[in-house]
């Protein structure tokens, strides 16, 4: 395993391409990693990151596109070669063997002798806290002692690279808490470079270091847990990540401004418009203020009745239908002093112009999602 | 009460028809220590008298080892066929697999004395009649759809990521095979290959046609002295045949269970 | 990363996917030959010899003889009839095993197995000793006052049909249990809460439930029943010979051709039933889906 983190590109994806019985699954992704960097693939389920990780382990052959590991091309590698490790959704313990014997396995296949290769096997199984269960067999173990089990497996030959496939999708809510701190305990103490599937956004921005939101075969958004959740690039991500109200309006260009239906707004000042057209306002419910009464004719605020209000401790959740008939959603946190309004209670809400994403109108890029199996069909 | 007056009436019923299917079953045990010659039930002296004829004789002995070696084969020839096809048919996908699976299993099916005397026609050309080896040839087209059946089921459960795991640790696919498909698989495949030695050793339709009076398994010869005459004797060598069935049977019912524990 | 070991990796690429592609046919050619030649190659054999030894009027000579129709009437009326006396008797036996607790369906299973296990020469010699003038059910009929002179039980059909029913009677508790071991347990209960008697809860919801296993049992036993030749010959006389055995003395006793012959007619009599019961079986179920 590398020691050597720093900048240079332990794994890189290329144009990663394929389809199955012709229907495009992962379409032209690309990603680089860092040594010793944990990178999450989230999505919605069958939205390719799966099929991603399993290219890169080797268990599925990509259309087109190249796996670089250190610079050196894995695609013609068959998967016993590869050296990568691997925690699968269903751990994949076999079950005729036991716990300290299903880690000495890549050990073995490794040539290590037998005396060797149970020593560090136990090694492994005391750093996963399970150093009594070593004679067990799987199914004599939890799933959480399992799940460990797996870990240590796929660690334990000190593999460049560690996948993950939904790893803690079988356990119970509060055990995939302590197994999330664990693993990346782990796999800090290791220094592995972790790619992770999973479908749980809570997971996600627990454990990244950085995140790959997927949608329909492609990355939408690379980024950390905040660039991510702060600046997202489209509605999707908006929309994945986190809770938002979406406006729409015109962009006009000339005033800098963008205009609804019922309402003016600033354009953000981190944003620039260009063309006239319809453009989206992303605004997170926590950005919103919300204040009794009508207010004073002005920019970056809406007129709106109070529908429904919820205490959730923390935070009080209001839902507010504006003069064009949509819902808005509002956090106010709990201070003591915060005003605490009813439904049916005529409110304004406003907000700060450089606290919303400016987006382009809730695109639909079905055109170019058309044009890809086309081309790939052509290709093939 | 009516319900459960109708619960005691199918316990009863159902108790009466558990001993129909096994009481004509054992009912050679106690036929065969018969004192009396007449195969009267009940009696009063016992005697082993009948075990003793049987194990003298040298024409027992000669179908008993016969037996076993026809069984022998059988597995052999039936356990390694049926295991490779069962696999491909769990794994593989391919043109044709409803066919295969249908030929496979048919000889279950089709009627014993049709393969019978099929077989026996071509035997006859070829001058396999009358041996150990054509014996187990014909046999094994009958054991084969059960080690398929067992073979199958193992093949099922087993779980592909297990073999992607092995592979993703660095396993190289022959060792893949070795060490974890083979040992998966092992209780299915014993399984078949005593459900194989089970139909070869309980074997009759097929073995009379092909055996000659120097080589004729133990069904064949009972088979002759039935239609000739009633002896205790008899009840004797039916009690070793059922024995050993029931021995297989009882071993892999104790197999199962060992897995599930 | 040197050049051979990257051409060393692309050649193991090629043999992976050519083994993808093609491993399966190498897998499957030992028992597909071995199927070919001795199960499928004797049943043509049997074919060619039907047409050709001495001729086709081998079929003339069956379709014509009295006595080859009345073996094939009696081999289907002794198979329908072995049918429905499995099935009345495997029925509420299979009912109830669905229903024990695991020790009892441990101990009723064992009493199927362990007989299906076992030699049916053996089996039905039993049966031979126990029909017989002399046997123990005769002994038993005539110490009860019953009857004065031992009954006729073997060489009869009702001796033919007790031997048969014994022998097939696993095929039918098998399938049935399986059937009946997929339905919901809550589903009588549900039943019951929704205003159904017991009986009445039993017919509309157990009954139509099982029906895939009374129809695999049924086709199973009758299929089965079609070609016995061991039971039939042992505890039968000459007015219920079966298909089966009339074929066995042919062959041994006078050639090959009219044997062959009424093999062809067995086999085909088999596929035949097999596939219209087939059929039925779908559009039975098909009408089952369709009924609201």
């Amino acid at each position: 395993m590398t020691t050597a983190a720093g900048t240079k590109a332990e794994l890189e994806v290329v144009g990663l391409h394929k389809q199955f019985n012709g229907v495009p699954v992962v379409n032209d992704v690309s990603l680089t990693l860092r040594a010793g960097e944990f990178l999450t693939m989230l999505g919605p389920s069958g939205s390719g990151k799966t099929t991603t990780l399993r290219m890169i382990a080797g268990f599925e052959h990509p259309d087109r596109g190249e796996i670089r590991l250190r610079g050196q091309d894995l695609t013609a590698l068959p998967v016993y070669e590869r050296g990568i490790g691997m925690v699968f959704q269903n751990y994949a313990l076999f079950p005729h063997l036991s716990a300290l014997r299903n880690i000495a396995f890549p050990l073995e296949m490794r040539g290590v002798g037998r005396t060797e290769a149970r020593r560090r096997a136990m090694s492994a199984l005391e750093m996963v806290e399970l150093g009594s269960q070593a004679k067990k067999l799987p199914k004599q173990l939890s799933g959480g002692q399992q799940q460990r089990v797996a870990l240590a497996r796929a660690i334990v030959f000190e593999p460049d690279i560690l996948l993950m496939d939904e790893p803690l999708g079988a356990l119970d809510k509060r055990l995939r808490e302590t197994m999330q701190l664990e693993i990346m305990r782990i796999t800090r103490e290791v220094g592995a470079t972790v790619v992770y599937v999973t479908h749980d956004q809570e997971e996600a921005l627990v454990m990244s270091d950085r995140i790959a939101i997927y949608n329909q075969g492609r990355i939408e958004q690379i980024g950390t847990a905040q660039d991510l959740y702060e600046r997202p690039t489209s509605l999707f991500v908006a929309d994945f990540i986190g809770e938002s109200n979406v406006l729409t309006g015109h962009a006009e260009p000339g005033n800098g401004v963008v205009r609804g239906a019922t309402w003016v707004a600033d354009v953000p000042s981190s944003a620039t418009v260009t063309g006239s057209g319809p453009v989206s306002l992303v605004v997170r419910p926590e950005m919103l203020r919300i204040a009794s009464g009508a207010a004073p004719e002005g920019r970056n605020r809406l007129e709106g009745r109070v529908q429904e209000a919820i205490y959730l401790g923390g935070v009080r959740k209001y839902t507010v239908r504006v003069a064009d008939g949509s819902l808005l959603e509002c956090r106010v946190p709990r201070t003591g002093t915060e005003s605490v309004l009813d439904p049916g209670d005529e409110v304004t809400l406003s907000w700060h112009p450089d606290q919303v994403v400016l987006l382009p109108a809730a695109e639909r890029a079905e055109p170019a999602e058309r044009a890809e199996p086309a081309d790939a069909g052509a290709a093939a | 009460m009516r319900p459960v007056l109708a619960k005691s009436l199918l316990g009863l019923l159902s108790l009466l028809i558990g001993l129909f299917l096994i009481l004509p079953t054992l009912f050679v045990v106690p036929m065969s220590f018969n004192g009396s010659s007449s195969l009267g039930l009940p009696t009063r002296n016992w005697t082993t008298h009948w075990y003793t004829t049987v194990f003298t004789s040298s024409q027992w002995g000669e179908a008993a080892w016969t037996s076993v070696q026809v069984g022998i084969l059988t597995v052999l020839l039936a356990t390694s066929l049926g295991t490779l096809i069962a696999v491909a048919l769990a794994r593989g996908t391919f043109r044709g697999r409803g066919v295969l699976q249908a030929l496979v299993l048919s000889p279950m099916i089709i009627p014993v004395v049709v393969v019978a005397i099929g077989t026996y026609m071509n035997f006859v050309a070829w001058g396999l009649t009358g041996s150990v080896l054509g014996l187990a040839l014909a046999h094994t087209v009958l054991a084969l759809p059960f080690v398929v059946v067992a073979v199958s089921a193992a093949a099922r459960q087993l779980d592909q990521t297990y073999e992607l795991a092995a592979a993703s640790l660095g396993a190289r696919p022959r060792t893949v095979f070795r060490r974890i498909t083979l040992p998966l698989l092992a209780p299915g495949v014993v399984a078949g290959a005593l459900f194989a030695f089970v139909t070869s050793w309980d074997e009759v339709v097929v073995a009379l046609f092909l055996s000659s009076p120097d080589v004729r398994t133990m069904p064949v010869l009972m088979w002759t002295q039935v239609r000739s005459q009633v002896s205790p004797e008899l009840a004797a060598v039916g009690t070793l045949l059922v024995a050993v069935s029931m021995l297989s049977v009882v071993g892999l019912h104790l197999l199962r269970k060992d897995q599930n524990a | 990363m040197t050049a051979a070991r990257e051409t060393g990796a692309r050649s193991a690429t090629r043999a992976a996917r050519f083994a993808a592609r093609h491993g399966w046919l190498l897998v499957l050619l030992p028992g597909g030959l071995f199927l070919l030649i001795f199960f499928c190659y004797p049943l043509v054999t049997m074919a060619v010899r039907s047409l050709t030894d001495p001729g086709p009027q081998n079929y003339t000579e069956v379709a014509t003889s009295p006595v080859f129709r009345q073996v094939l009437v009696t081999t289907l009326k002794t198979a329908g009839l072995t049918t429905l006396v499995c099935l009345a008797l495997a029925y509420p036996y299979a009912y109830r095993m669905s229903r024990a607790s695991a020790r009892t369906t441990t101990v009723m299973m064992a009493l199927v197995l362990l007989p299906f296990w076992s030699s049916l020469l053996v089996r039905t010699f039993s049966w031979t000793v126990l029909l017989q003038d002399t046997g123990l059910i005769n002994k038993m009929l005539m110490a009860l006052g019953v009857v004065d002179q031992p009954l006729q039980l073997i060489r009869t059909s009702l001796g033919v049909e007790v031997g048969m029913v014994h022998i097939l009677l696993p095929y039918m508790v098998l399938p049935l249990y399986t059937a009946m071991r997929r339905i919901d347990p809550m589903l009588v209960p549900a039943a019951q809460s929704l205003g159904a008697r017991p009986s009445r809860a039993f017919a509309r919801v157990t009954v139509p439930l099982s029906m895939p296993g009374v129809y695999a049992g049924a086709v199973l036993v009758f299929v089965l029943s079609l070609g016995f030749y061991v039971t039939p010959s042992l505890l039968g006389g000459p007015k219920n010979t079966m298909l089966g055995e009339v074929i066995a003395t042919q062959v041994t006793r006078f050639g090959f051709g009219i044997g062959s012959a009424l093999g062809m007619v067995l086999l085909v009599v088999t596929l035949v039933t097999l596939g219209a019961l087939t059929l039925l079986g779908r559009a039975g179920s098909l009408a089952r889906e369709r009924t609201p």
